[in-house]
């Protein structure tokens, strides 16, 4: 208040001049980029990209791939992304066909994998990385409840883990909705709703983030947290006492892309940050990450995660995946949702 | 403005009316106040005297009517555009304000050069009567120097007029009856036209040079202290100013009344016919006690009721012999002790007709 | 001042009623309260106005009636938060109010000692977002819990979880509350009691308990206010537990839909609303009680009594220290609860989700600019509101719009702003995402706390400050300057402390429209623990708790030393 030593009036004056200048901030070279990447992966990549493209600042937006998705739905009529980064090709292939993306052929293009971008000669989207569902299960808590440690998905609806298991809801991430596909395409719409039904005994919480069942696990909240490799890797080098299981029928997985937003004011700035990600280094660096990115040959392995990954995939239809979101989430809903926590 | 000619009032006041959604809390004032004047607006509460002070000062302005003062109209002028000074029964001292700030306040404003404002400040402290008190603030003095500060304040900016909202309410007996002798002395050395509201006769008829009687919105009687009180024009100005009989009579000629049993003499003519119904007003000091001639007018023999000991006086209750009229009489304490008056003592009193009001029934019933 | 009313036209007098010339201080105040108003509207009014006329569009804008809310209660699972939503909220509201009425009791009407100690912990829950008794309690009750045994069996995610919460969160309100209520009660009442030798159980009943009704019944009001329309515990704790106000979010943030929670946000006005007439009902009965010339009472040692209460106190603030220290403690601990070596590695917000350190100094700007511009707008508006001469129709409307806010939950508001600020045709549209929105969201999400507040100092002081200014000439703002700003110094800086501290804490409003850039430290907790970093989110909760704790600290020992100086007229 000692600031307001004029006239009442002139303080007030100043007072809403300074809200208006609060009000404009310069927003030149900023590219607002929406992403559900882990939280601790998009500051090494901001780094990167910036330090390669001196003037654009990167500003993420940044929550579980089924926010994202909808947010961008929801925002068709007035776009704040300028690029999504980092999220499932399932979403990415449904803002497709909604018709929000620029197609746009990044330098550099011909040398990704042909599985893993936009299959159109100039795509809308262009993959980065597989991400693929995977266990942790907290061998301390197991111990002491005696708990064999699940090697497969069948594994998991034996009564014995009744109350144990922690899983992303499909809804909110990618990784649970990554999952519930992978068994409707391993079990068949009819047994992987059956296979579900039997699941969802097993279930104590269906989790927000697809991080936050394998971090629960580690916490010993739940002695099973389906989650995804990435994640599993990372808590287990944090100290964490969970052994990591892939599945034995088979692992869910789906693509990390990404893809210009066709009202893009910035669209030089959108171009550079899509040219980069399909360079080796920005491949690298997703290799730190995952075990398998869009340039062959930069492959790598993670330390606690068993090598064949890539052979453990499922064989994945991304068009019928994307396809059926809306039905495959309203069934889902439908049917578990109660459990499910309150933000999905 | 002081140059105007006595004959011209100072602040003139015609037909002035205020209306609060239904209720009308003025009704069509007339009222000259005269340059140097002292004026005191006296009524009940919800009388409409502090509408009228209100509506002088700007605060709240009338609904119809016009209010010029010193010339000119300022009948819609704001607050701020008008010239008086003011003072409030909670005094309004601005509490974290010195005595002298409090005092300065509106020569800072006004831009006085600082060795003017000291000048005058030290000037008007002494003229209150607190020439060490500068540096205090409110809260460290009584309420009586409190109100002497306010005063100060108001006559600071030397205004045309000055209006006192009931300025000795808050204060005690004692300080209330000195503070009422200096600020009519105040008044009298600066010759300042001044209104003063309120609901305490005992105020108006000491300092007064003339009081307002108000009622209902109404004006009930301008008059001096002495008209006020000796010769009330209405029912209601009787009952308010001191204390009174009423006494219900009819008519038996212009200048005489049969009260309940009792023949009255009036010493004025009553423009009323024979047979009407009246109110004989009567105060209780002006019954003659003492030295009562064989053929006074009015003499009674009456009977001597309750005896009250008010410390100065006795108030008595009489009841006339063979009538059906009783009424209050006030005797000294001499008259007494001389005459060995006591309950259920039977005495002669008299009732000079030049001191009997006579007003037609039904009289406005005050409250 | 007289008694005056609206005048209404009098169809006897035929003549115009006069009207007074304006002054040029007339004009500025009435231009200021004007420019209020429309601060107003534009603030919370049309926002909420967006979200009505919302709750009846289709998503793509069309107007469909009432089918938003025909689908809301064919969907079992959100009509059913409803009902959850009651009985929650009653149920903490009972159990609140029932502590917090035994610890005023304790403070007020017994020689207890340690009163001061008390008073100070009652005051903690307050300095803290609602996320962190409830992350503590999954750190005490959760299936890792510390002291799980004690729920013997049962689950803390969801109810049961909630009610802990809610009540620990809520504790401070009621207790101001019913500590003021208890505190005007008439010791003359007493004595009587005591001459008449009513049994100290029947003066109890007969004395105490009617003495405290209004101020019980507002706690009962306000607690259940806040329950409802809180969703930082239950969206922490609340397991597959849904109530009314994480449904909300759940429809906007989750699945963007936004017409349904512009339903489910009108749902949740009507309590809140409701709740806010009938408080506003009781404050003014127990002031009339105030106003009677009270005895204050002043309790006597009673060993037995005092002993009882110390102990029930004791237990209470017990509770308090447990909640806040287990999330300390969880904070520094390498990895609950398999390696509890200390590490300040749950610091390191910038490798976790809700925007790092960043939030931390977002939130401390916002915080500092909420409390500087909000005391200066909502101090200056109630001043205007009082003091602009006449003008009653648009004061009357002003002083409206400046409680509203105590009605509305701040996701309501929140969510309105996203509607009506969000708008490409609004003009305003550029404020959004900005830090600026945030600030006057806030501000207008606690501006009638600080409203009452400010009014109720301004009311204290002399009435006829400003006529005996104008009539010396002196300008209103002068004054305003001079003696009303300086004389209500006390409860300004209240105003600024309570807006700053509510700015920290707040999650409800500001988590629809916070952006990229400006993420703040509260929503940071409740991000971190949505991914699973529920040690990172209690220590930035415990950071948001420290730096409300210190504020509040320096703020008492400014207010001791430096009023005490600035402010010597006071004394006599």
């Amino acid at each position: 208040m000692n600031l307001c030593t004029t006239t009442g009036l002139r303080c007030a004056v100043a007072s809403i001049a300074a809200m208006f200048c609060l009000a404009t901030t310069a927003r030149a070279a900023d590219l607002t980029v929406y992403t559900a990447l882990e939280a601790d992966q998009i500051k090494p990549y901001k780094a990167a990209f910036e330090k390669a493209n001196p003037g654009i600042n990167i500003l993420w937006v940044r929550d579980s791939t089924g926010i994202i998705t909808a947010k961008l739905l929801a925002e068709k009529a007035n776009p704040k992304a300028d690029v999504v980064m980092g999220l499932a090709a399932t979403s990415l292939m449904l803002l497709q066909k909604e018709g929000m993306l620029m197609p746009y052929a990044p330098v550099g293009l011909d040398k990704v994998d042909a599985k893993m971008r936009d299959p159109a000669a100039t795509p809308e989207w262009v993959g980065m990385d597989v991400w693929a569902s995977a266990f942790c299960v907290n061998t301390v808590e197991a111990g002491k409840k005696n708990l064999p440690e699940p090697a497969s998905w069948a594994d998991l609806t034996k009564p014995v883990y009744q109350g144990q298991i922690a899983m992303p809801n499909p809804a909110s991430s990618g990784t649970g909705f990554l999952m519930v596909s992978a068994w409707l395409q391993m079990f068949g719409w009819d047994g992987g709703w059956k296979y579900m039904d039997e699941l969802h005994k097993n279930i104590a919480a269906y989790t927000h983030s697809g991080s936050k069942p394998c971090r629960q696990a580690a916490a010993g909240e739940y002695t099973i947290g389906l989650s995804f490799e990435y994640r599993a890797n990372k808590t287990k080098k944090g100290g964490a006492p969970i052994s990591i299981v892939l599945p034995k029928e088979g692992l869910g997985w789906d693509m990390e892309a990404i893809g210009i937003m066709k009202t893009t004011k910035e669209v030089d700035a959108a171009k550079k940050l899509a040219d980069w990600a399909v360079t080796p280094e920005a491949n690298k660096l997703y290799a730190e990450n995952f075990a398998i990115v869009a340039l062959p040959g930069i492959a790598s392995s993670l330390e606690f995660v068993q090598d064949d990954v890539d052979k453990m995939l499922i064989k994945n239809d991304f068009a019928w995946a994307a396809e059926n979101r809306d039905k495959i989430l309203a069934e889902w809903s439908k049917r578990y949702d109660g459990k499910s926590e309150p933000k999905n | 403005m002081d140059s105007t000619p006595a004959t011209v009032p100072y602040l003139r006041i015609r037909n002035l009316s205020k209306k609060f959604g239904a209720f009308t809390a003025l009704d069509a004032v007339d009222l000259d106040v005269m340059p140097g004047e002292f004026v005191s607006f006296l009524g009940p509460s919800g009388c409409g005297k502090t509408t009228l002070l209100r509506a002088i000062s700007g605060l709240d302005v009338q609904t119809t009517g016009s209010i010029h003062q010193g010339g000119l109209d300022i009948s819609t002028l704001p607050v701020a555009k008008r010239d008086f000074g003011i003072v409030f029964q909670s005094y309004a001292l601005f509490p974290n304000l010195t005595i002298k700030d409090n005092v300065a306040y509106g020569l800072v404003s006004a831009g006085t050069p600082r060795i003017a404002i000291d000048k005058r400040v030290k000037e008007l402290l002494e003229l209150v009567g607190l020439p060490e008190q500068a540096g205090k603030y409110p809260a460290q003095l009584s309420g009586g120097q409190q109100q002497r500060v306010a005063l100060a304040r108001a006559l600071a900016l030397s205004p045309g007029l000055l209006l006192l909202d009931e300025p000795l309410s808050a204060l005690d007996a004692r300080v209330r009856a000195r503070l009422r002798g200096e600020i009519r002395d105040l008044q009298q050395r600066l010759k300042l036209t001044t209104i003063m509201v309120t609901h305490d006769q005992e105020e108006a008829l000491t300092m007064s040079d003339r009081i307002v009687v108000m009622s209902h919105g109404r004006i009930e009687q301008v008059g001096t202290p002495d008209e006020i009180y000796g010769r009330p024009a209405t029912a209601f100005v009787a009952d308010f100013v001191g204390k009174m009989n009423f006494l219900e009579g009819r008519l038996v000629t212009s200048k005489r009344a049969d009260v309940s049993g009792a023949v009255l003499d009036f010493g004025e003519e009553v423009p009323l016919a024979e047979g009407a119904a009246v109110t004989v007003c009567l105060r209780p000091e002006d019954v003659v006690v003492r030295d009562i001639g064989e053929h006074a007018d009015n003499r009674l023999s009456v009977q001597v009721g309750v005896m009250e000991f008010i410390g100065n006086h006795f108030a008595t209750t009489l009841h006339a012999s063979g009538t059906n009229l009783n009424f209050s009489a006030d005797f000294s304490i001499n008259a007494v002790r001389d005459l060995g008056i006591s309950s259920g003592a039977t005495i002669e009193v008299a009732l000079p007709p030049q001191r009997l009001r006579v007003f037609a029934q039904p009289r406005s019933a005050p409250a | 001042m007289t008694t005056e009313t609206l005048s209404l036209p009098d169809r006897a007098a035929a003549i115009a009623p006069l009207r007074q010339k304006l002054g040029r201080d007339d004009w500025i105040m009435r231009g200021a309260v004007v420019a209020l108003g429309l601060w107003l509207i534009v603030t919370v009014l049309l926002p909420l106005w967006a979200l009505l006329s919302k709750s009846f569009q289709a998503a793509d804008g069309s107007f469909v009636g009432l089918a938003n809310f025909q689908a809301y209660f064919a969907s079992p699972a959100l009509a059913n938060s409803i009902w959850h939503s009651i009985w929650v909220s009653l149920l903490s509201t009972f159990i609140c109010v029932l502590l917090a009425f035994v610890y005023a009791y304790g403070l007020t009407r017994t020689c207890m000692p340690g009163r001061g100690l008390f008073r100070i912990i009652a005051q903690i829950p307050i300095l803290a977002p609602s996320l962190l008794p409830a992350i503590s309690l999954v750190y005490l009750f959760g299936n890792q819990g510390l002291v799980k045994w004690m729920l013997f069996g049962a689950s803390i995610y969801g109810p049961i979880g909630i009610v802990m919460g809610e009540v620990f969160w809520t504790f401070p309100h009621a207790l101001i509350i019913i500590t003021t209520a208890l505190a005007i009660s008439d010791a003359r009442l007493y004595e009587a009691a005591e001459a008449l030798r009513a049994s100290s159980h029947r003066t109890f009943w007969t004395v105490t308990i009617p003495g405290a009704r209004y101020g019980l019944i507002s706690a009962v009001f306000v607690v259940f206010t806040l329950v409802i329309t809180d969703f930082g515990v239950p969206k922490v704790i609340g397991g597959k537990f849904n109530v009314l106000a994480t449904d909300i979010y759940k429809q906007v943030v989750g699945q963007q839909n936004f017409q349904m929670g512009a339903v489910v946000g009108l749902i949740l006005l009507l309590p809140a609303a409701l709740a806010f007439v009938v408080d506003q009902l009781m404050q003014r009965r127990q002031l009339a009680l105030l106003s009677a010339r009270a005895v204050p009472y002043a309790p006597k040692p009673d060993a037995t009594i005092d002993r009882a209460m110390l102990a029930i106190c004791s237990l209470i603030a017990f509770a308090i220290l447990v909640i806040l220290g287990v999330s300390f403690f969880a904070s520094i601990a390498t990895l609950w609860p398999y390696n509890l070596t200390p590490s300040l590695k749950n610091f390191d917000f910038d490798m976790m989700d809700g925007g790092g350190w960043r939030s931390y100094f977002n939130s401390l700007v916002m915080a500092g600019l909420t409390a500087l511009f909000g005391t200066a707008v909502i101090f200056t508006g109630a001043y205007l509101v009082e003091k602009t001469p006449r003008f009653r129709a648009i004061r009357g409307f002003v002083q409206f719009l400046a409680l509203l806010p105590l009605a509305v939950p701040g996701l309501v508001l929140g969510l309105g702003y996203i509607f009506f600020f969000n708008n490409p045709a609004n003009p305003l549209n550029f404020i959004y995402g900005t830090m600026a929105i945030l600030v006057i969201c806030t501000i207008s999400h606690f501006y009638s706390v600080s409203h009452l507040t400010a009014v109720t100092a301004l009311k204290q002081i002399d009435q006829e400050f400003e006529t005996v200014s104008a009539s010396l000439k002196v300008p209103f703002w002068r004054t305003f300057m001079r003696v009303t700003l300086p004389v209500c110094l006390p409860a300004v800086l209240d105003i600024a402390m309570y807006l700053f501290v509510n700015a920290m804490t707040t999650v409800s409003a500001v988590v629809f429209i916070y952006a990229p850039h400006t993420t703040l430290a509260a929503i940071a907790v409740l991000n971190m623990d949505d991914a699973g970093d529920v040690a990172p989110a209690a220590a930035m909760a415990m950071v948001v708790f420290a730096t409300a704790a210190v504020t509040r600290t320096i703020y008492m020992l400014l207010t001791q030393g430096y009023l005490a100086r600035a402010q010597m007229w006071r004394k006599r």
